[in-house]
């Protein structure tokens, strides 16, 4: 087992960010890591079982917090709709991953690119949310397509999960703090249903690496402690606008490292 | 489910409340947070055995 420093401060910067504004873990670091050399098969599963674990953790200090109050017995409005994103989450991860890394075998290129442009989409997105605040009316089918597209996200690449349905609940007239720690729960469920997809595709042949897995986990926890408590107390204005812009940044430059520029 | 959401309003009335008020952490969480370091010591200990 190996501890690698730069990915452990990578993880914990992008796990905050992830847990302040709903997005960064999957979407930004990512792109990140296969900048840094890292291959799909290596950086996927380690981000599907980090997420899956840091999530819970994530979870209970929201709801330790009161960014969002959560109740199994009876169902509220917040666990209803974090099992709903979840559910549909659920089942496109499920067909995602098996499409690409089973059924039709992409090159990595294409689940690079796809995921640079996704980064750069979700940044351009993020500061029409900002245009868009004022529109918060409630659709349930609309926030059940951006369920279904983000777990398809997630399966082919790792990310994209954070910023659609951070959004989709956002537009749906959800307050943003409580928005940003219900991703958190949904995406820990679904994050346990890609690691089980990842384990059966193992099964039938595909090699996967965890080299990563320490190094993401302990960046992960320590974020996830710290973050949902940073919520309750700072305003996030700051990262309204920081996250967009340092994830189309991302993003340009992942698309810079594909073509060969960097 | 509920047109009139429930969500965040513990979140919002606390966002009413002043900085050292929402800085405030209660005995129980400090206890949780205690809890959570030995769940990741756990944690690593079974990434030492299975990874």
């Amino acid at each position: 087992m190996e501890l690698i420093l730069y990915i452990i401060l990578l993880a914990f910067l992008f796990e905050s960010m992830d847990s302040m504004a709903g997005m960064g873990f999957g979407t930004a670091l990512s792109p990140l890591l296969f900048l840094l050399g890292y291959t799909p098969l290596q950086v996927v599963p380690a981000i599907l079982i980090s997420e899956a674990i840091t999530g819970v953790i994530d979870t209970v200090f929201d709801h330790e917090f009161r960014n969002v109050r959560y109740s199994f017995y009876p169902l509220n409005d917040a666990t209803k709709l974090a099992l709903i994103m979840a559910f549909f989450g659920c089942l496109s991860i499920l067909i995602s991953i098996v499409l690409v890394h089973f059924a039709i075998k992409f090159p990595n290129f294409l689940i690079k690119t796809y995921v640079a442009f996704l980064v750069i989409f979700m940044g351009i997105l993020g500061f029409i949310r900002l245009k868009l605040r004022e529109q918060c009316n409630f659709h349930l089918k609309r926030l059940i397509g951006f369920s279904f597209l983000a777990g398809f996200n997630k399966g082919i690449g790792g990310g994209g999960y954070g910023p659609v349905i951070t959004m989709g609940q956002i537009l749906s007239g959800v307050y943003e703090k409580s928005a940003t720690a219900i991703v958190s729960f949904a995406e820990s469920i679904v994050s346990f249903v890609g690691i089980i997809t990842f384990f059966l595709i193992s099964f039938a042949g595909v090699k996967l690496d965890f080299i990563l897995l320490p190094s993401l986990f302990t960046g992960g926890f320590f974020a996830s402690l710290s973050a949902p408590y940073f919520v309750r107390v700072l305003p996030n204005k700051i990262w309204k606008f920081f996250i967009p812009f340092y994830t189309i940044n991302i993003g340009i430059f992942s698309l810079l490292k594909i073509i060969g520029l960097i | 489910m509920s047109i009139e959401w429930e969500i965040g309003k513990e979140a919002q009335e606390l966002d009413e409340k002043t900085i050292f008020e929402r800085m405030k952490i209660q005995g129980r969480s400090v206890k949780k947070i205690v809890a959570a370091f030995w769940f990741y010591i756990l944690i690593m200990i079974i990434f030492y055995f299975v990874l």
